[in-house]
């Protein structure tokens, strides 16, 4: 999306006649990428369905706040992914688990979940995903599935580009360490 | 069958009606290869609504912009009554020193009705028992005969 239809767009979306039409055309565009992304964070389909409704929810909330001090998609990607970190905080807590029991859990419903192709290499490569450390996992989701420029990365998580790299290529080896281990 | 504007009448092409309506590519969505091997429920995209929530009718007295500036008010107002008292009262601070001696006086006679030369100026009149000796004739020149004879009865 151009800088000029973004911009149009943000002004539709704040002026009450034309909000409802510009939003339609913004979960039109935004849609599939934004589950994308909330999907990698919460594996689950019905789980990803839900904050993705949250999330489109709280932009039309807060569309008069964007200040615009970033792309558009950058805002949005940022609120679906406190988004999608808070509904697993609060799934952790109502659970009494800790959030590393909760990704263990979330691995093993996996496998049974109609929605995931139940191959044995797929399996293995999210389970090698899960074992990374929070950041690491997050750039290499981010890289790897949705193919995200480190530009705009960096301007998502508030990281220099070198760090995001780093962090790619450090994941990527621990990656292959534990699907030549396993 | 229809004809087409982007094709040339002389190539003798033609499509299906709505052939170019109808058109799409399929699996030309997320790559599941590529996706991890999450997979996503038949037309779930295209049957994706957000309905937006309806404004609020519900007008809240108290909210908390006004919460907060109320409380503030009644901060402010009450520092300032209470600097106020306190000046007040260091005004009011008794110091008798300043007290001019004749309004003293022109309080305690007409407030206590009392008459001050009695009070105040007594220390400096000699006392009864230091009154002088009055002569006997002077004290009968001084009462008249009916007096006198008053007390003789007595």
């Amino acid at each position: 999306m151009e800088i000029q239809d973004e911009i149009e767009l943000i002004k539709q979306l704040c002026s009450e006649k034309h909000k409802h039409i510009a939003f339609s055309k913004l979960v039109e565009i935004f849609k599939e990428k934004l589950y994308w992304h909330i999907r990698y964070i919460l594996k689950s389909h019905e789980d990803t369905d839900d904050v993705l409704q949250n999330t489109f929810i709280k932009v039309y909330k807060n569309i008069d706040d964007f200040k615009g001090d970033s792309r558009l998609y950058t805002w949005m990607y940022r609120i679906a992914r406190n988004e999608s970190i808070t509904f697993l905080n609060n799934r952790a807590k109502r659970l009494k688990i800790t959030n590393e029991e909760l990704q263990e859990q979330v691995l093993n419903n996996l496998e049974s979940d109609v929605y995931f192709e139940a191959d044995e290499i797929k399996l293995k490569l999210q389970k090698a995903i899960s074992s990374l450390p929070e950041k690491q996992r997050e750039v290499f989701q981010l890289r790897y599935f949705e193919e995200m420029k480190y530009q705009e990365m960096s301007e998502l998580l508030q990281t220099s580009e070198s760090a995001l790299k780093s962090n790619y290529h450090h994941a990527s080896k621990k990656v292959e360490e534990y699907l030549k281990k396993n | 069958m229809i004809e087409t504007k982007n094709i040339s009448k002389l190539s003798g092409y033609r499509l299906p009606e709505d052939y170019l309506d109808n058109f799409n590519v399929e699996n030309i969505g997320h790559d599941n290869s590529q996706s991890g091997g999450f997979k996503v429920p038949e037309s779930y995209f295209e049957s994706f609504t957000v309905t937006p929530p309806k404004p609020s009718k519900i007008v809240y007295l108290y909210n908390y912009k006004s919460i907060a500036v109320a409380a503030v008010l009644i901060v402010i107002s009450c520092t300032m009554l209470i600097n106020l008292i306190s000046l007040h009262k260091t005004n009011e601070s008794l110091d008798f020193s300043k007290i001019d001696k004749e309004q003293l006086y022109d309080y305690i006679e007409d407030e206590l009705y009392l008459d001050h030369d009695l009070y105040i100026n007594n220390a400096d009149k000699p006392s009864p028992s230091s009154t002088p000796n009055f002569s006997e004739d002077d004290v009968l020149d001084y009462l008249d005969d009916s007096s006198i004879e008053q007390l003789i009865d007595y």
